[in-house]
């Protein structure tokens, strides 16, 4: 187990900035999630810290030591592979004990670690079959295997589930939560999936461009954005986000947007008050009010229904703006029906128009 | 409301529907592989058999008098010496001449593999000397042998490492390491170019696995690549082996067998006791011997290399993949377990144990451009004997036969004009007649070259899909693959002396159809091997959809598949036009009349006049260049299709 820290780590490839200045740092024995849309540099990162990659510039330090011109043998990584690289042509046995192999470790250590490995994971029996004998969830498991049977110093893990069905993603994102947790092993994650990153995470870095947009706890990450990127990233469906001016008369504070006024809470107020230039106001669907009998606030339209079963989204117009909002099942609501629509006034969240950056409260 | 007595027929119906379905598709592969097996019958199996009843008579053909003799040819060529001498020359020739091409190959592909600027480039260059015919190929080294004027000569006396001359291939053990060195030259390329489009389909992140579960570059090789490369590998084993020992054109130009007997191997000893001594009988048994050792080679290294890898087998009661019924209480305490290992090590904060030498930010740069001097060597190695030919074709008649060589002559376009004038002059000494056959040569090349290749692309495209498509559920057609992979083995020469009777009571003698003929039979196979495995990457889904769009079986090969395997159509058609394009033994004995004598022919024949007569190497060199571009730029216009058509199949091997 390592601490891993990154220092102004810069990757070029050609012309392109795959990661741009990224400084980071892991605590010992945490889960921390890289997370982004494809082409942000996640997997770079990844790739970077487990010496498959040369850093351009910056430094990558474990517990403190330069390993950044080390080769990936002397980092003691172990990564787990998107498409779980299996070697073909041996079997799951020696898939697992390849490592330990080229470590030179005695037979009679390599067997009492794959017994061990394959017993943790269920794959005893499958033991003498090759790659393509097996399942992809087994496969899945031959993988993480293949990390867990070397004691590594971090283990890195390149979207790991996402060749999996959507039942399978879900027992084994459970299953690596287990396993990290009981090991203690850093463990460094990369995924596009936000609920993978939310669940499993000690801490998130959501990364967009190659640039990191915010390093914080999933709880965090979620209720105070750093900026609308991440506050669209995070969370599904996805934020609502209304460009409008903020309006203060006679005490109340509302968002005027496409001729719509949106009564907001008194918070709004301070934030008017240190910002004068454009900018859009977010609200998650699960904090947005929907009542079947108007009284006095905003009215909408509700359009479309989509139950999901616990809760169902409701597609509303509100004048021109188009908002989704999540409401307990079961909701009296029907296509085509007027209904009162409030927001969580704690719940609002103020971004620049143009930077996109956090309007802070504070 | 359905009654029963209506849903019992619809059931019969719907059954007999989709077992006469099944019948039409055994029908339909049987139709696609038809013409194919009708020609490697015709061309391959009934001369075999030809060739067998020859060897057991005593031939005389112009007198057509045939005696049955048994056994007796076998027994009078096994008890000769000769006999003997060309056996362990044989094995010698062969043998160095395959592992060298196996390394020299294996080593180029590697190169080739890696990152560097100019690579595409470098790929085509490689092909060049596989691009030549033999003929060129042993124009060239004989003029680098060569005792009285050669380049090696020449180069060693200018640096003074020889005082005189030496004449290389007089020495017989000398001789044979010389030929086995212009044979690798040659055939080196084309391992390469197997073993490339393998080492293509290697997923990368195999070896990305492999450094992060600490393996060093050899050990990736030795675990990672080798693996791979292995189904390959039996692949170009038997292509090589089988090639060398068939190995007739160089020793055709460089030796002719001598000194004495000390470079005679088995083919050139049974088309000497053919066409020299006109021993017909024994000349056959001795090639038909020859074909029994190929045989019996590729089985052993099928039998070696090719093992199906042994699977472990799954009970039905354990085929169930899910992951659910996992006992998670049990897993969850030998997690504990582990943790509990690990934290009693109590593992130390992380330290450098390895060296870390070379892996500095600077060392890292240059040892991205340690890669240039491998590939300086592989480009000098491929293009420097091509160059030294194009640099003698514009050569003029006294700078040839200078001592020591001029490495930068006068430059004169006279010998190409000689070619196409038929003029000699005082520069040149003298045009010998068949030099003015050249242009017509390689018309008559281009036209046998590319009816061979349309023939052998028209069969074995439908052939090969047939047997992509249904030769797993066809024991017929699984077996006549083999048989047809089979013909592959049988070298040519061996059945010459069929193929010549039979062209002569064919009215086939001196005709291009008869070259397109024999030509196309030979190279059928590997085309249809090539084909077959590119169509077996096609998704069949593309054909179902097909056919639900409304195209018919034949519809969808022509619309669908056909379009889809270009790769590998050009893979195979390039395959087989360089084939026909540097064809010789044939050539040499099948065609030569005016319209029907090939450019390698035509060649041999200037060889002929410039060694023992007129001395006139200047035009040789310009026919060998002008018989040399248009397999070279093939090559370079479709290397990377060629790559492509390679790698497809070379997945599953």
């Amino acid at each position: 187990m390592a601490r891993v820290t990154i220092e102004h780590l810069t990757k070029r490839f050609r012309d392109v900035k795959a990661v741009d200045d990224l400084s980071l740092e892991i605590p010992e024995g945490s889960f921390v999630t890289l997370l982004g849309p494809s082409g942000c540099g996640k997997s770079t990162t990844l790739y970077c810290i487990a010496g498959l990659e040369d850093a351009t510039s910056g430094d990558i330090y474990f517990d403190g030591t330069r390993v950044t011109e080390l080769s990936p043998k002397d980092r003691d990584a172990a990564l787990v592979f998107q498409d779980y690289a299996l070697y073909p042509h041996m079997n799951v046995h020696d898939n697992l004990a390849f490592a330990l192999k080229m470590r030179k470790t005695p037979k009679s250590e390599t067997k009492k670690r794959v017994d061990q490995v394959a017993s943790v994971l269920g794959l005893e029996r499958l033991l003498q079959r090759r790659p393509n004998q097996l399942s992809g969830g087994q496969r899945q498991r031959v993988a993480l295997g293949r990390a867990l049977i070397r004691d590594a110093s971090v283990f890195l893990m390149d979207e790991p589930l996402s060749n999996l069905d959507a039942l399978l993603r879900f027992n084994t994102r459970t299953e690596i939560k287990r396993l990290q947790r009981e090991l203690g092993t850093t463990t460094i994650f990369v995924t596009h999936d936000q609920e993978e990153a939310m669940v499993l995470s000690d801490r998130i870095a959501v990364m967009r461009d190659g640039v990191l947009q915010q390093y914080s706890t999933p709880d965090e990450t979620y209720s105070r954005p750093a900026n609308r990127f991440v506050a669209g990233f995070i969370g599904s469906p996805r934020m609502n986000f209304i460009d409008g001016d903020l309006t203060v008369e006679e005490g109340s504070t509302a968002i005027r947007s496409g001729g719509t006024e949106i009564p907001t809470g008194p918070q709004a107020a301070q934030v008017l008050g240190r910002h004068d230039r454009p900018l859009v106001m977010g609200i998650r669907p699960e904090h947005i009010r929907l009542t079947p009998h108007p009284n006095g606030d905003a009215r909408g339209r509700v359009e479309l229904l989509e139950p999901v079963g616990p809760v169902t989204y409701v597609d509303v117009r509100l004048g021109d703006v188009p908002l989704r909002a999540s409401v307990p099942a079961g909701a009296d609501l029907e296509p085509g029906q007027t209904v009162g629509v409030a927001f969580e006034p704690d719940r609002l969240h103020f971004f620049d128009r143009e930077s996109g950056a956090r309007i802070s409260e504070h | 409301m359905a009654t029963p007595s209506l849903a019992q027929p619809a059931v019969r119906t719907d059954t007999a529907r989709r077992s006469r379905r099944l019948r039409g598709d055994k029908w339909f592969a049987f139709a696609l592989m038809l013409p194919t097996l009708l020609a490697v019958i015709g061309v391959s199996v009934y001369p075999v058999g030809y060739a067998i009843w020859t060897s057991l008579h005593n031939v005389n053909p112009s007198l057509n008098i045939n005696t049955w003799v048994g056994f007796d040819n076998y027994r009078l060529v096994w008890g000769q010496e000769t006999f003997r001498t060309a056996f362990s020359n044989t094995v010698r020739f062969a043998g160095s001449a395959t592992i060298l091409t196996l390394f020299i190959g294996m080593g180029m592909a590697l190169v080739l593999n890696q990152p560097f600027f100019g690579r595409g480039l470098m790929r085509s260059i490689v092909l060049v000397p596989w691009a030549m015919s033999g003929t060129v190929v042993g124009i060239l080294w004989y003029w680098i042998y060569d005792g009285g004027y050669g380049t090696l000569n020449g180069i060693l006396y200018k640096f003074g490492l020889i005082d005189q001359y030496i004449a290389w291939l007089s020495d017989g053990d000398r001789a044979m390491n010389l030929v086995v060195l212009a044979y690798v030259w040659n055939s080196a390329p084309m391992a390469a170019l197997f073993f490339l489009a393998a080492l293509q389909a290697v997923p990368g992140n195999l070896y990305s696995a492999a450094k992060m579960d600490g393996a060093s570059a050899w050990q990736r090789f030795r675990y990672i690549t080798l693996p791979w490369l292995k189904p390959i590998l039996a692949l170009v084993l038997i292509l090589s082996t089988i090639n060398a020992i068939m190995a007739f054109d160089l020793i055709y130009f460089l030796t002719r067998g001598g000194p004495g007997i000390q470079t005679t191997v088995f083919s050139w000893l049974g088309y000497n006791t053919i066409f020299s001594f006109f021993q017909f009988g024994q000349g056959t048994a001795i090639l038909l011997i020859l074909t029994a050792l190929c045989l019996l080679l590729a089985l052993f290294y099928i039998n070696l290399l090719d093992r199906q890898p042994k699977l472990a087998k799954i009970g039905p009661d354990e085929a169930t993949t899910h992951d659910l019924e996992d006992d998670l209480v049990r897993r969850s305490t030998t997690t504990l377990e582990i943790a509990r290992l690990s934290r009693k090590k109590e593992r130390p904060p992380f330290t450098v144990n390895g060296h870390g030498w070379g892996r500095s930010r600077t060392a890292r740069a240059w040892n991205g451009r340690l890669i240039y001097l491998p590939v300086a060597i592989i480009a000098l190695w491929s293009l420097a004997p091509v160059v030294w030919l194009f640099i003698c074709s514009v050569s003029p008649f006294t700078d040839l036969l200078a001592k020591p060589p001029v490495f930068w002559p006068d430059v004169t376009l006279q010998n190409y004009e000689n070619i196409f004038t038929g003029q000699s002059t005082a520069s040149t000494a003298g045009v010998p007649l068949v030099a003015t056959r050249v242009p017509q040569a390689l018309l008559n090349s281009t036209i046998v070259a590319g009816s061979v290749t349309l023939v052998c692309l028209a069969l074995g495209s439908m052939a090969g899909y047939a047997f992509s498509r249904y030769g797993e559920e066809s024991r017929f057609l699984r077996l006549s693959l083999l048989g047809m992979m089979m013909t592959r083995m049988v070298p040519g020469i061996a059945i010459m002396v069929p193929w010549f009777l039979l062209f002569r009571n064919a009215g086939l003698s001196n005709t291009k159809t008869g070259l397109v003929i024999s030509y196309a039979s030979f190279s059928i196979p590997l085309v249809l091997w090539i084909l077959k495995t590119y169509f077996d990457t096609i998704p069949r889904n593309l054909e179902r959809a097909a056919s639900i769009d409304g195209c018919g079986r034949f519809q969808t090969f022509v619309r669908i598949v056909l379009p889809l395997a270009a790769p590998g159509l050009v893979a195979a058609g390039l395959f087989a036009f360089i084939m026909a394009w540097n064809e010789f033994i044939f050539a040499l004995n099948l065609a030569q009349t005016d319209s029907s004598m090939t450019i390698t022919y035509v060649i041999a024949q200037i060889y002929g006049v410039a060694q023992y007569g007129q001395q006139n190497y200047g035009t040789l060199f310009a026919a060998g260049i002008l018989a040399i571009l248009p397999p070279i730029l093939l090559a370079f216009l479709f290397q990377r299709r060629l790559v492509q058509g390679l790698t497809a199949g070379s997945v599953k091997g």
